[in-house]
């Protein structure tokens, strides 16, 4: 623990000059690698003298990129991280040595140490449930298949700086491969996943502040990987004729995605956000200025209608130009918005499909809309559904929401952990979205029922839907607005901001 | 075919008695198997060549009946059954390296003297005619279809393509570093070993136009080459041992094998299909006296198959898939007259001798 203390008072000054230098902060992109150079990366492996490994190929390529590499055992962990900016953990290291001694480090740590998951918080404890290795022996026409990963998120710095689609590539050579997977905690992002399952990732990060599955959060950024003791040689490129077919380019992205994840660990995170309810609604007012918004709703609404009404008035005191459309009108009222909202108060078998493809960004106060909208399945009550709610829910009403995302712009500074969404226990909203969503907020005690969410342009969303802008979802019921918390405003008005950030 | 199965002294005497060949000198000194034990070759020829020049390239008949051997400005072909001597054609200038045509009419020289390629009849053994080039050639090969005959020049850093048909000069490129061992697939491409740069380069094989290159990571000074048209690999003797063995339709290196060092090698891919008890086979030798083999076990596995050692220097080195028999010249060695060389002919060693289990 004092380290650790030590440590949260160190600001590392490779990070801070490359904050005050680049202005960093406010930008999403991963620093090039010519402002890495030079950076300390402490690499921890083990004693592996009876099998083969990559840790001297790891630390070549590192040096290559212009890393500083010092390499430490397993059994003298942490002993100074004085300016070190990444720890990166070789899976040759023995993970019950390891313990937890880098699991609160506040330094990134990138990680392909499977076993050692549960420790840092990466996964939870079940092997073969939370996470898992699949190796030639015991699996052997599993280690084909992981041959295969899914860009499960394509819109994240990461995925981006690596060029990873929404579609199939290969991680490792034509070999039968031997891979870790995990199943991120709330908090995490799934990047690449194998099996066409989103539980068994094999490269996921977490963003400072974010929720581990360990319930604490994220101390700086964590990365974990999919490589094994001695196939870091195998990562997938392509050099000679073939690197020029762009499909092809697609295809052997490995490397690619390790660098990238090197990159994005070594990258400061934006500053994480104050909350501060009053800065925030007058740069909402700012931003407001001169927008067009559509607001759908149920006209003349028996529950609800009270609502709605204060927050057409919120929108329009902020300075939106707003335009209430009926829920039978057509999706055609959207031309010429800068931003829609649907309200809880509208049917979703009136609404229909409407407003799903508009190419304006679009915020949903009606979780049932989840997947009319594609912000999630088709399942009712398994992709998406709600708490509270008699004969719809076997979960009791609740007022608090589990603030998972801390990190991001749309959870308006507050704190990681519970915080009370309304006055009183009503009914919530939540949906399963895809891995390319920015999850901010879960319901209390169900991590994988996401209430707060958003999906950047570009994202996959349900159904294999591509976000042709920004959509984000709140878990509003027809009277919740009347009921909603300081803290809730601030996450609305948070949303709406985010929503209509959206540049293009 | 010649019995290779038996080489104890008696069954060396019955050869020597059978084969008109004195050089029956099986298991001769200073060939002891670096590995025997894994080695799927053994030498069951050794014939000294005449004094008339640095033996410098082999090239096999593709039905495997004729052998031919390049020795100073001189072409010899040898019946591979008989291992005697066929005829013998002198040509313009000093053989650098030999090819020949899939067909098995036609053969192609580089010849060092002349900055030209003699193009050659091989039935019968006859000059055609040369093609002239602004260089030194160092190398040359031909696509497995035999349309294109591609020639390295070292020492200008060059590569220049011609028609196989006609002669007529369709390209010319050059290609920055030091040049080693060049070779064809059949669907357009040209690899060529970039010593000095660490790379191979990978043209167009009729425009040479680059079409990129391979990287080749801890492969330290590549020279040899060996081809699995098949498989799409390429095996690349590294100057500091060993083998890196890549995909060449992604430029991948994915195995780097270790293995002793062959120097300044050059490489000959073998598809024995179980004659040597592999499924497939790279050789390369050079100038540092080793015979170094990487063995197939699968099309994504292949693993260090041991090496040989040789009396000197090996020049040049033919794979006669007929008789799974390997064809290399060595130069002089100690107290061999200057300007000789010696060849050898490598057969399947026994399985009980190579290790294998079948």
């Amino acid at each position: 623990m004092k380290l650790i203390r030590c440590l949260r008072r160190w600001i590392p000054p490779f990070a801070a000059a490359l904050l005050s230098v680049s202005g960093f902060a406010h930008g999403a992109a991963l620093l090039p690698w010519s402002k890495l150079a030079g950076a300390r990366v402490l690499l921890v492996t083990g004693e592996t003298a009876d099998a083969p490994n990559d840790d001297a190929l790891v630390q070549q390529h590192l040096e290559a990129l212009g890393l500083r590499v010092e390499r430490t055992g397993d059994a003298a962990p942490a002993a100074n991280l004085a300016g070190v900016a990444l720890i990166v953990i070789s899976s040759t290291a023995d993970p019950q040595r390891l313990g937890t001694a880098y699991a609160r480090v506040p330094v990134p740590v990138f990680t392909w140490n499977t076993f050692d998951y549960p420790h840092l918080g990466l996964t939870g404890p079940r092997l073969h449930a939370d996470y898992d290795v699949v190796e030639p022996v015991q699996h052997f026409a599993a280690s084909f298949s992981v041959l295969y990963g899914y860009g499960a998120n394509s819109t994240s710095s990461l995925s981006r700086a690596a060029g990873l689609k929404p579609q199939m590539f290969g991680t490792l050579y034509l070999e039968p491969a031997t891979v870790g997977w995990g199943r991120p905690g709330p908090g995490g992002r799934d990047i690449v996943d194998f099996n066409g399952s989103r539980h068994q990732s094999g490269l996921f990060t977490y963003e400072r502040d974010a929720t581990l599955a360990d319930g604490r959060t994220a101390p700086a950024r964590r990365v974990a990987f999919y490589l094994s003791d001695a196939n870091f040689h195998l990562l997938t490129a392509v050099h000679g004729p073939a690197a020029h077919d762009p499909q092809l380019r697609d295809w052997y992205l490995g490397l690619k995605l390790f660098d990238a994840s090197i990159r994005w660990a070594l990258t400061p995170p934006p500053p994480p956000p104050h909350y501060d309810p009053a800065a925030l609604d007058a740069r909402l007012s700012r931003a407001a200025r001169g927008r067009k918004l559509l607001f759908v709703e149920r006209i003349d609404a028996g529950e609800g209608r009270r609502a709605d009404e204060a927050i057409v008035a919120h929108l329009r005191g902020l300075g939106f130009e707003v335009r209430i459309a009926d829920q039978m009108e057509p999706e055609s009222v959207a031309a010429g918005m800068d931003l829609v909202i649907i309200s809880s108060t509208c049917s979703k078998y009136k609404l229909a499909n409407k407003y799903a493809g508009v190419k304006i960004p679009l915020i949903s106060l009606e979780g049932l809309l989840s997947d009319t909208l594609h912000f999630a399945g088709r399942d009712r009550y398994v992709d998406y559904g709600e708490h509270g709610e008699e004969k719809e829910s076997e979960d009791p009403p609740t007022r608090y929401l589990d603030i998972v995302g801390a990190w991001s712009g749309l959870a308006a500074g507050l704190p990681p952990g519970p915080v009370p969404f309304t006055l009183h226990p009503g009914v919530l909203k939540w949906a399963r979205p895809t891995a390319d969503a920015i999850v901010v907020a879960t319901l209390p005690g169900a991590p994988t029922e996401r209430a707060i969410l958003g999906y950047p342009r570009g994202a996959t969303m349900a159904d294999g839907f591509v976000a042709p802008a920004r959509r984000g979802l709140l878990p509003l019921d027809n009277p919740t607005y009347d009921d909603m918390t300081d803290q809730a405003h601030a996450l609305f008005d948070a949303m709406v901001l985010w929503a209509i950030g959206d540049r293009g | 075919m010649i019995s290779n199965r038996h080489r104890g002294p008696v069954a060396a005497l019955g050869r020597g008695l059978l084969m008109p060949v004195v050089a029956a000198l099986i298991g001769a000194a200073g060939m002891a198997a670096a590995r025997a034990a894994a080695f799927p070759l053994a030498v069951e020829w050794r014939l000294p060549l005449p004094a008339t020049g640095r033996p410098s390239a082999l090239g096999m008949a593709p039905d495997g009946s004729t052998a031919y051997l390049a020795q100073g400005d001189a072409l010899a072909a040898y019946a591979t059954a008989t291992r005697a001597p066929q005829g013998l054609l002198h040509l313009p200038g000093r053989i650098v390296a030999l090819v020949i045509a899939p067909a098995g009419d036609r053969a192609y020289a580089a010849l060092a003297g002349r900055d030209a390629v003699a193009v050659i009849s091989l039935k019968p053994l006859a000059l055609l005619r040369t093609l002239p080039l602004p260089a030194a050639p160092s190398d040359l090969t031909l696509d497995p279809a035999g349309l294109t005959l591609t020639v390295a020049s070292a020492a200008a850093g060059r590569l220049f393509a011609f028609d196989a048909a006609d002669g007529r000069r369709i390209a010319a490129a050059a290609v920055p570093g030091r040049l080693g061992q060049i070779a064809a697939n059949g669907y357009g491409g040209v690899f060529v070993a970039v010593a000095d740069r660490g790379v191979i380069a990978v043209l167009d094989a009729r425009s040479l136009r680059p079409t990129g290159e391979f990287p080749l990571p801890d492969c330290a000074r590549p020279g040899g080459l060996a081809l699995d048209p098949v498989g799409r690999r390429l095996f690349v003797a590294c100057a500091d041992g060993g083998t890196a063995v890549v995909d060449t339709d992604v430029g991948f290196t994915f195995e780097r094998l270790a293995g002793a060092r062959a120097g300044d090698a050059r490489g000959v891919y073998a598809r024995p299909t179980g004659a040597l008890g592999w499924k497939g086979a790279a050789f390369f030798a050079g100038t540092g006296a080793t015979l170094n083999a990487v063995r197939m076990l699968a099309f994504i596995h292949y693993v260090d198959g041991g090496s040989l050692r040789l009396p000197a220097a090996a020049t040049a080195l033919a794979y006669d898939a007929a008789r799974a028999e390997l064809w290399i010249t060595v130069a002089p060695a100690a107290g061999d007259p200057p300007g000789s060389g010696t060849l050898l002919i490598l057969g399947p060693a026994t399985a009980a001798a190579a290790g294998v289990h079948p």
